[in-house]
């Protein structure tokens, strides 16, 4: 850990409703793309019960978050420093338990994250699929909000009733959409503008846009070699976007 | 929950008080006059009614006995003022610490007077709660941090308690349960009305009987309507390679 003095971090939620559209992929490469922007990230794997961010950066984690859960072990003796600017805290796969914290473990590991947060500048968290308690939590406790989706009906919908769980449930209001996989930059701007009117039309919020990813091979080559694909291919058009959007991320 | 409050000291208590309810000790908040409690007591249970009372005067916290301390006269109740006082600070509690609260309701006719009834209540008081008097006749009982599931067993205790220590002819008792979840925003007055439309209701069934407040959680509030549905999908679209960034 370089950085040890005290920030203000800017805490962001990447969720999808629908899985399999690219969010663990998404936050792997965004919080590469900002710790080479200079900026200190900290990624936690929201998916507290089948984990895969070690899986997509080649991890093999020892400790992961739910020792801290489950035996009071320190957050921060978890933390897995992938470059100087980028640290991943790691959860755990195939633990159902993890997937369902009681209130009170939620609180517990509030707290336990509140400690080890304000050495970095941005926190994202990559958060599981569906409308569970975990993503609903992760999702009101961050700043801002980043939904990821395909142009799938089915990716779409989730999408959507995600947005409208958080925003009927938890009043949040503020939603950065990334449409991922996209043909043609036309695509996802057609499918930003329909998801913009459906969420005006119903729930009277204008979500902001955060960008569209090309469908990319370079993306699932990397994930195959377990890693980054801004590191894998770092000319190609999926890098060259994700490092557009870690801009935009950091003028939020 | 609010980054807002990065020391979230309220929470803090709660977690605490939480732990400390499997002990055999008794938790006094210490609350000013703000919305989060200065402190909190943790004191031996075998340690006799008096010196407490005397070790909080000491404190100089005079108002700060709560439920647990409650029972020794009508008195002692908090009023219906600060009834909806104690409401708005613990709605907002749940906004912050996620954590749902309940509010019961009960009404005991023809028994023992509203002293009596506190009295009587006090085996089933737990850390943290908030009795009160309500519209003279009835008891409200704040339940920090009890989900619907919850109140519902701690009514049914209450409730068993009440009719073993009321048992006689006339007796009537009625239980109302509402419950505030986190992702709701109920202002006091409302979660009041809803807990009184619930006695209401028990006391029209009869029998003892407890009711707890369906429409605090309106199920399908969330669901994706048909015609949203029918927007979303307004324009085919080409399926996406599910090979994109899919991990």
């Amino acid at each position: 850990m370089t950085a040890k003095t005290k920030r203000s971090p800017k805490i962001i939620c990447i969720s999808s409703g629908k899985g399999g559209v690219g969010k663990t992929s998404f936050s792997v490469n965004v919080a590469e793309a900002l710790s080479q922007k200079g900026k200190s990230v900290l990624l936690i794997d929201g998916d507290l019960g089948l984990a895969n961010v070690d899986v997509v950066l080649g991890l093999n984690v020892r400790h992961t978050i739910r020792e801290t859960i489950e035996e009071g072990r320190e957050l921060a003796s978890s933390l897995v420093e992938i470059n100087p600017g980028f640290h991943v805290l790691p959860a755990s796969s195939g633990v159902p338990e993890m997937a369902n914290l009681s209130y009170e473990e939620q609180a517990f590991l509030t707290s336990s994250l509140e400690e080890i947060i304000d050495r970095f500048d941005y926190v994202l968290i990559d958060t599981a699929a569906g409308i569970g308690d975990s993503v609903l939590w992760f999702n009101t406790w961050s700043q801002e909000n980043i939904v990821i989706l395909t142009p799938d009906p089915t990716s779409l919908t989730d999408a959507y009733a995600l947005i409208k769980v958080l925003h009927s449930r938890h009043d949040r209001k503020r939603f950065h959409l990334l449409i991922n996989s996209v043909q043609s930059k036309k695509e996802g701007q057609d499918v930003f503008a329909n998801m913009r009117m459906v969420l005006e039309r119903f729930l009277k919020i204008t979500p902001l846009a955060l960008g569209t990813m090309p469908h990319d091979k370079s993306v699932s080559m990397a994930i195959r070699q377990q890693k980054p694909f801004l590191l894998g291919a770092p000319d190609s058009k999926a890098s060259l976007e994700i490092v557009a959007v870690a801009e935009r991320i950091i003028n939020l | 929950m609010s980054r807002k409050t990065p020391s979230d000291t309220a929470l803090l208590y709660r977690s605490l008080e939480e732990q400390a309810s499997r002990h055999p000790v008794r938790t006094i908040r210490l609350t000013g006059k703000g919305a989060a409690p200065l402190g909190l007591l943790l004191i031996d249970d075998t340690v006799p009614e008096p010196e407490v009372a005397s070790l909080l005067a000491g404190l100089r916290f005079p108002d700060q006995p709560r439920a647990t301390l409650l029972g020794d006269g009508a008195e002692t109740l908090p009023d219906l003022g600060r009834l909806r006082r104690q409401l708005a600070m613990e709605l907002a509690q749940v906004r912050q610490t996620r954590l749902p609260c309940a509010l019961l309701l009960i009404t005991l006719s023809g028994g023992a007077g509203l002293a009596g009834q506190a009295a009587a209540l006090a085996p089933c008081l737990h850390p943290g709660d908030l009795l009160s008097g309500f519209q003279k006749t009835g008891l409200a009982l704040i339940m920090p941090g009890a989900s619907v599931g919850k109140a519902r067993k701690r009514a049914e205790e209450i409730r068993t308690l009440l009719r073993t220590t009321a048992s006689g002819k006339g007796t009537s008792l009625a239980l109302g349960i509402a419950v505030c979840h986190a992702y709701e925003t109920i202002p006091p007055d409302h979660f009041l009305a809803l807990a009184e439309a619930e006695l209401a209701r028990a006391v029209k069934m009869g029998n003892d009987a407890i009711c707890q407040s369906a429409a605090a959680r309106s199920e399908d509030s969330c669901q994706v309507t048909v015609e949203e549905r029918a927007q979303l999908w307004m324009q085919p679209r080409k399926s996406s390679r599910a090979a994109g960034m899919a991990a």
